[in-house]
């Protein structure tokens, strides 16, 4: 199958400074992407290449097998057919709402045109307020329009930029689930930029780690919480401890909390000093466990509480567990472990 | 390398407009002779005085008028609040040489005020004690009435960006009103109130009109007479140049102020302002001091001047007049079309290309503000009649043809002048309503496929159009009110509305200055009116 995008060893630079470099990956048509990362890694520049916005240092970009962007060389964004939603919306003020879904829409006569524009707000349910102007809207119809005026002209792919980040947090996961439901209808292809994660993960089928100027792993959701491939993925995404420990002679790892046994990671040698990721969910609570830990801390979290745990060492480690377990910081708790994936780093 | 034409064209213009201000401190080192030394002996002394206690009284007076109505207006409930918040504005609209004469004429022994009172109590001529308007008091008391809106206005703005929290803090630790006005809310303000004055200042300094017409010795009146009445352009420029030294002080507070404003802005206000409901007194007298301030700064001389208008006009609108005012609406839309075209391209290099180069030099083209009319045309003068004599004499010898007179005492020496002075009220309209186009507006734009040309069609026009008709209103009226710059450099036997309106109350005959004064004044409404607009659209946004 071929790609909607591809970008080959991209690196972007500003006045001679590279703020990212060596970026590759591609997106499949219908899939969506999400580009995560703290601020300042790099990560809106690479979509400002992607749109044409900002020239390439080194690499390429390819959209639809076309190839659009390379040093010295790129295609105006008025001919790369990317639909894009800014941050702030960047709605004309001047316009209608119709006014501003129809901006795009120029090869066609005024009567596709305005049904375009109907098809398209009555499937965002903002219908009534064509006549309206973007001032008059709330933050989360301002949203819905600037995506639908991106979408109306049918791009190859579109590119949104924090689209979610100037909207309340409720309002935030549920319109990035009804964002994702009007993508998947129409099977458009788009990649998100976003420093939160669970906008990613409710978001997007695929997640590009960004962070220091470059990408650490474009993977899946699950794949980037439990099998992260280096230290920033996994510091980066999610809670957990880094747990020493050493690879044994029968390809499992000793640590405090006993053997290890899963699929170890490929160049892992016996006898090798390594860290091993454990995530909260990878210690379960068990009153009949034989192993007891001792409570230091604990955080309400609703529906569960997670625990920080001693080992005797004084190493901490979390354990997520459901909110009817409540038991007093300094009590010892039983556990055991359900490590799955084992991520290992060497040690620092 | 690739030449970059945003900075050069910039830079140009940039380069250009300083000229006058280079002209002058450059003729620091200028020998004036003898009477340089003759000044300094003799008047030098008055200038700086007078103008000192000019700013002084000025001050004084515009803070209490200006920081008063400011805070009862945001700040308490009272009848006619509404309608004062916009009507505080209208003394604006009246230049302060006009005023200065209106006032004349009400309150001389032949005028209404001491007539009525001879009237009610049988008093003659020498047998009473009236106080005398042409002075230095007068001055200051005049320019303070129709400047003081510069601090209403800035003030009134501070006051209203104070965040509800800061003040409920206040009360909540046990202050009343009172005590947090004075604790919080005017300290707060400071820096908006200082950077009000500072404006105001700028003007009286520029201010020649009312100085000259009441005999008061400053530094414009001292520059007009050295180069008139002494005919040495060093001794004028030099004075100008300490006039600069001034400015270049209140500048620096006004930046500073202005910076300081920032600081203190204590965020976005959530809730509306709870206003302070006057009861009694409190409630009558903050209705008579915005009442009073509003009768003396506008009702009162506008009406004066209506009335003269009325008994003169027949005599006073003639086809002399009709050229009056094609004259100064031919300038006039000239130097805003000027001011315009130079501010958009200066706003554009600075949106294209926001490097170091660009935005110092649309700062610097932005200065002239601040520099007193007269010093501009001093400025201006020197160096078009250096150019002209220099090219003159070169074509004598070189063709034998005489060049004449092609930038001093033309047209194009005026819209210069103004253009200096003015461009900064231009470029700031220009810049805030391009600011409103977000650079992700035209990233937008072309993502749906525009190309930049008719992005300037689709979204930059549409959006601008308030904000350049503005700009053109804006320089339309300065030019208009604008009057020594004008005095020194029209050609001759060229008039305008200000300009005859000032030469006819010189002449002692105010009744039939008032046509004239009259078409100036309804002129300066329109930024009145502009501006009490946006008052009440930030209103709106905040409800």
């Amino acid at each position: 199958m071929k790609s909607e995008l591809e970008l080959k060893d991209v690196a972007v630079a500003y006045d001679g400074t590279t703020v990212i470099e060596g970026v590759s990956l591609s997106l499949k048509p219908g899939v969506i992407g999400s580009l995560l990362g703290p601020s300042g890694c790099g990560k809106t520049s690479l979509l400002r290449a992607i749109a044409g916005f900002e020239p390439l240092s080194c690499g390429e970009i390819h959209l639809n097998e076309r190839l659009v962007s390379q040093p010295g060389n790129s295609v105006p964004t008025e001919q790369r057919r990317v639909g894009m939603v800014f941050q702030d919306f960047a709605l004309f003020p001047h316009l209608s709402v119709a006014k501003n879904v129809a901006f795009g829409l120029k090869n066609m006569d005024a009567r596709q045109r305005d049904a375009r524009v109907n098809e398209l707000l009555q499937l965002v349910g903002l219908g009534h307020l064509k006549d309206a102007h973007p001032h008059q809207l709330s933050g989360g119809q301002q949203q819905r329009i600037a995506l639908t005026r991106a979408m109306a002209p049918r791009p190859d792919i579109l590119l949104m930029d924090e689209p979610f980040s100037s909207l309340d947090t409720e309002l935030r996961e549920q319109l990035a689930r009804e964002v994702r439901e009007l993508l998947k209808r129409d099977g458009i292809t788009a990649i998100l930029v976003t420093h939160d994660q669970l906008e990613a993960f409710a978001m997007a089928d695929v997640i590009g780690v960004v962070g220091e100027g470059q990408l650490h792993q474009w993977d899946t959701g699950y794949n980037i919480y439990h099998k992260p491939q280096n230290r920033f993925v996994a510091d980066f995404i999610g809670q957990g401890v880094m747990l020493p420990g050493k690879v044994s002679e029968k390809l499992a790892i000793d640590t405090e909390l006993g053997r290890i046994k899963g699929e170890l990671p490929e160049g892992c040698k016996p006898g090798c000093e390594i860290e091993l990721l454990l995530r909260p969910d990878d210690v379960l609570h068990d009153d009949e466990s034989t192993l007891r830990l001792e409570v230091k801390e604990k955080a309400f979290r609703g529906a569960e509480y997670l625990y920080t745990l001693a080992l005797p060492s004084g190493q901490p480690i979390l354990c997520l567990v459901q909110s009817h377990h409540n038991h007093k910081v300094g009590e010892r708790i039983g556990i055991t472990l359900d490590v799955e994936d084992i991520a290992l780093f060497p040690v620092r | 390398m690739r030449v970059n034409y945003w900075s050069a064209s910039s830079s140009a213009i940039a380069l250009t407009l300083a000229i006058p201000l280079f002209v002058v401190v450059a003729n620091i080192f200028v020998p004036a002779g003898e009477v340089w030394q003759h000044l300094a002996e003799t008047v030098l002394r008055d200038y700086v005085v007078n103008s000192l206690l000019l700013m002084l009284g000025v001050a004084l007076l515009s803070l209490t008028l200006g920081v008063g109505t400011a805070w009862l207006v945001s700040m308490t409930e009272f009848p006619g609040r509404r309608m004062f918040e916009w009507a505080l504005l209208l003394p604006m609209a009246i230049p302060a040489y006009i005023i200065a004469y209106t006032y004349t004429g009400m309150l001389d022994f032949a005028g209404p005020v001491q007539t009525t009172l001879r009237e009610l109590t049988g008093w003659g001529y020498g047998d009473y004690w009236f106080p005398e308007i042409r002075s230095l008091e007068g001055a200051a008391i005049m320019l303070a009435l129709v400047l003081y809106p510069y601090i209403y206005l800035l003030a009134r703005a501070a006051f209203l960006s104070q965040s509800l929290c800061v003040l409920e803090v206040s009360r909540s630790l046990g202050n009343g009103p009172w005590r947090t006005f004075f604790s919080v809310g005017l300290p707060l303000a400071r820096p908006a109130i200082a950077a009000g004055l500072s404006l105001v200042l700028m003007e009286t300094l520029a201010d020649y009109g009312t100085v000259q017409y009441f005999g008061v010795d400053t530094f414009t009146t001292g520059i007009f007479r050295t180069w008139y009445g002494l005919d040495n352009a060093p001794a004028a420029a030099q004075l100008a140049a300490i006039l600069l030294l001034f400015v270049v002080v209140l500048v620096t507070l006004e930046r500073y102020s202005r910076r300081q404003a920032r600081y203190h802005d204590s965020g976005r206000r959530k809730s509306p302002l709870t206003r302070l409901p006057l009861r009694g007194w409190g409630r009558l007298g903050a209705s008579l001091f915005c009442l009073a301030t509003l009768l003396f700064g506008f009702l009162l001389p506008a009406g004066q001047l209506g009335l003269w208008a009325i008994d003169t006009y027949e005599e006073m609108i003639d086809q002399r007049f009709a050229t009056l005012v094609f004259n100064t609406l031919k300038l006039a839309v000239l130097a805003s079309l000027l001011a315009l075209v130079t501010a958009l391209l200066l706003n554009y290099a600075r949106r294209l290309q926001p490097n170091r180069t660009v935005r110092f030099a649309v700062r610097a083209a932005g200065m002239g503000y601040a520099i007193p009319g007269t010093v501009i045309a001093v400025g201006v003068v020197i160096p078009f009649g250096w150019f002209d004599n220099t090219l003159d004499s070169w074509m004598r010898e070189q063709f034998d043809i005489s060049s004449g007179l092609l930038l001093s005492g033309t047209l194009a020496a005026l819209l210069f002048a103004y253009l200096v002075r003015f461009l900064a009220v231009s470029l700031h309209a220009v810049e805030s309503g391009l600011e409103r186009i977000t650079p992700s507006m035209d990233e937008a734009a072309r993502a749906m496929g525009e190309r930049p040309a008719s992005i300037l069609g689709r979204i930059h026009i549409p959006m601008l159009k308030g904000s350049l008709l503005t700009a053109l209103l804006l320089v339309f009226v300065d030019v208009l009110k604008e009057l020594p710059a004008t005095l020194i450099l029209r050609p001759f036997n060229f008039n305008t509305l200000a300009v005859r309106a000032y030469e006819l109350a010189a002449d002692e005959r105010l009744a039939d200055a008032a046509s004239a004064a009259l078409a100036i004044v309804i002129a300066g409404l329109i930024p009145v009116f502009l501006l009490s607009r946006s008052l009440s659209q930030s209103r709106e946004e905040k409800k």
